[in-house]
């Protein structure tokens, strides 16, 4: 009895151990997220517009935007807030983005030569935009370029000033707003893999997923889809940073 | 060694919190200095103080000093004008009380003070420093160190005009003039424009705007186009003193703006309806952002 006894102890101290040790067969795989969850992005870009004033088909070949601000564009510089509402073979969803835009020359007097004072044209281009952007490629085989396109409606505010206030001609108040729509074709370089490291770091700590140098082409037709007046329509060239959140 | 330091800290702590602050006719802005000059001479500057974070242990004195910062106490050898002290009892709860400051008696008229005769027939350019200083108890014990008025009012007796200002250029504006002036650095200049009479006469004044030296630049606005107005500015000091300039003209011409060229052109944009309607669009569009960022927070 007594060997029995010694014998069924030293069976439970040889089970011991075992008892700390995982079959392979009792391993179950489980995916960890590597990074923080994508819901959208923020853009923020700047480029030169050149509104196509002078090709109002009532100015019969007049160039008043040239003639007073000569062959200089605006200074544009737009914010975009993105909502992805698709990801699967690449990113879709909706965005939103205002920019602001000014250009200032000097008003003229009647023999043509420079007032005193300035005249400007201002600008708030609001857009509510479609997009798609294939970053399939960039996630899945590590090809860093992300092609992208949108499709959008645009709302243009703008104002004419001379001197301090808006400009008055003929009774008339230089200012409005123009419904136009737009479309863009980018590409976008992502930035992760110059700083593979700093992106992840990037990502815990900020929760920015994913950034772009990007540029784009804007082709917009604002001129209330053809119903004349001042013709805020451009085909323009837009470079900026996105983050994917 | 323990107590030393938890003494001066003791007393760090309540020198921090202690300050004594005055305030000059009322003026609680101790950056703006108060201009007097000879038609003053009669008024009398009603001075009132506020003590917080101490408890004063002796009278408080209060005096008009020239020196560039206040003393500890009044020096009476080089001139300083001292006013009545205050009782320990009304240091901290002065309630209505005031002291006043005779205009007459600022330390500028008398030959000691550097000025001559008297201050309706004194000519002096001169800023003064309204001081006060007062002993707080300090761990039951009257301190030996003055508390002295945190930033000193500054008071300016000033008799000479401010130098002649010059009009460096009228520039030609859509019935308006834009005017760049010079002027003694803390004064202030107001630009009129005049229609001169046919005869010659004075004329009238048509427009003004008000500047400072430092601004430069007025704009004289309402103008008819194609008439020469006679501009002239008017430079003020703190005291009240004022100089003019020499006159100027300037002639305000028709402009066109962009959207005169533009409807000169035969443009057909008429605005104002569209920007009612962009209003419109534009309160959606940020309603739908507002609306879809606090989507955003609550998930």
């Amino acid at each position: 009895m007594r060997r029995a006894k010694a014998l069924g102890f030293a069976a439970l101290l040889a089970a011991l151990p075992a008892w700390g040790q995982d079959t392979t067969s009792s391993l179950v795989e489980e995916k960890v997220p590597v990074g923080s969850p994508r819901t959208g992005a923020i853009v923020l870009r700047l480029g030169g517009y050149r509104p196509l004033i002078d090709e109002e088909e009532a100015l019969n070949g007049a160039t008043p935007y040239k003639d007073t601000f000569g062959d200089a564009s605006l200074l544009l510089f737009e914010a975009e807030l993105q909502r992805f509402f698709y990801q699967g073979i690449g990113t879709a969803g909706l965005s939103l983005s205002a920019g602001y835009g000014e250009k200032y020359a000097a008003a003229r007097l009647s023999d043509g030569s420079k007032a005193g004072e300035q005249t400007a044209l201002r600008v708030i281009p609001l857009g509510f935009n479609l997009f798609y952007k294939f970053d399939y490629a960039a996630f899945e085989w590590g090809i860093p370029l992300v092609p992208y396109g949108k499709l959008g409606l645009i709302y243009t505010p703008w104002w004419i000033t001379k001197g301090s206030g808006t400009e008055v001609v003929g009774g008339n108040q230089g200012s409005g707003g123009k419904w136009g729509w737009g479309a863009t074709a980018g590409v976008a370089f992502m930035l992760d893999v110059l700083e593979p490291r700093f992106a992840r770091d990037f990502d815990s700590d900020l929760g920015v997923n994913h950034s772009y140098l990007f540029a784009e082409y804007i082709y917009a037709d604002v001129n209330d889809f053809g119903g004349g007046g001042l013709n805020l329509s451009s085909r323009r060239w837009m470079f900026g940073l996105a983050l994917d959140y | 060694m323990r107590f030393l330091f938890v003494g001066l800290l003791l007393f760090a702590s309540t020198a921090l919190g202690q300050t004594l602050s005055l305030t000059v006719d009322n003026i609680t802005d101790t950056a703006k200095v108060i201009g007097l000059n000879g038609e003053d001479c009669g008024d009398k500057l009603q001075v009132r103080w506020t003590l917080t974070g101490g408890v004063a242990c002796q009278d408080m004195l209060l005096w008009v000093t020239k020196d560039s910062s206040c003393k500890d106490a009044p020096v009476t050898a080089t001139g300083d004008y001292e006013l009545p002290s205050v009782a320990i009892t009304s240091v901290n709860n002065p309630g209505n009380l005031f002291r006043e400051i005779e205009v007459d008696k600022l330390p500028v008229f008398a030959a000691t003070d550097g000025g001559a005769g008297t201050c309706s027939t004194a000519k002096v350019e001169q800023t003064m420093r309204v001081c006060a200083s007062v002993k707080l108890t300090n761990v039951n014990i009257c301190s030996d160190t003055a508390l002295r008025v945190a930033t000193p009012v500054l008071v300016r007796f000033d008799t000479q005009p401010p130098p002649k200002p010059t009009i460096d250029a009228v520039s030609p504006r859509d019935s308006a003039l834009g005017v760049t002036v010079s002027a003694e650095a803390d004064s202030t200049v107001v630009v009129t424009a005049t229609l001169p009479d046919a005869d010659g006469g004075t004329g009238t004044v048509v427009a003004t705007d008000e500047t400072t030296a430092v601004e430069g630049i007025a704009n004289l606005e309402g103008l008819e186009n194609g008439v020469t107005y006679q501009v002239t500015a008017k430079a003020t000091d703190v005291a009240g003193n004022s100089t003019d300039s020499d006159p100027s003209e300037g002639t305000p011409v028709k402009s066109d703006g962009f959207y005169e060229a533009y409807i000169g052109a035969g443009g057909t944009e008429t605005g104002g309806c569209g920007a009612a309607g962009g209003g419109l669009a534009g309160g959606a569009v940020l309603a739908a952002l507002g609306f879809w960022l606090s989507r955003r927070k609550q998930s």
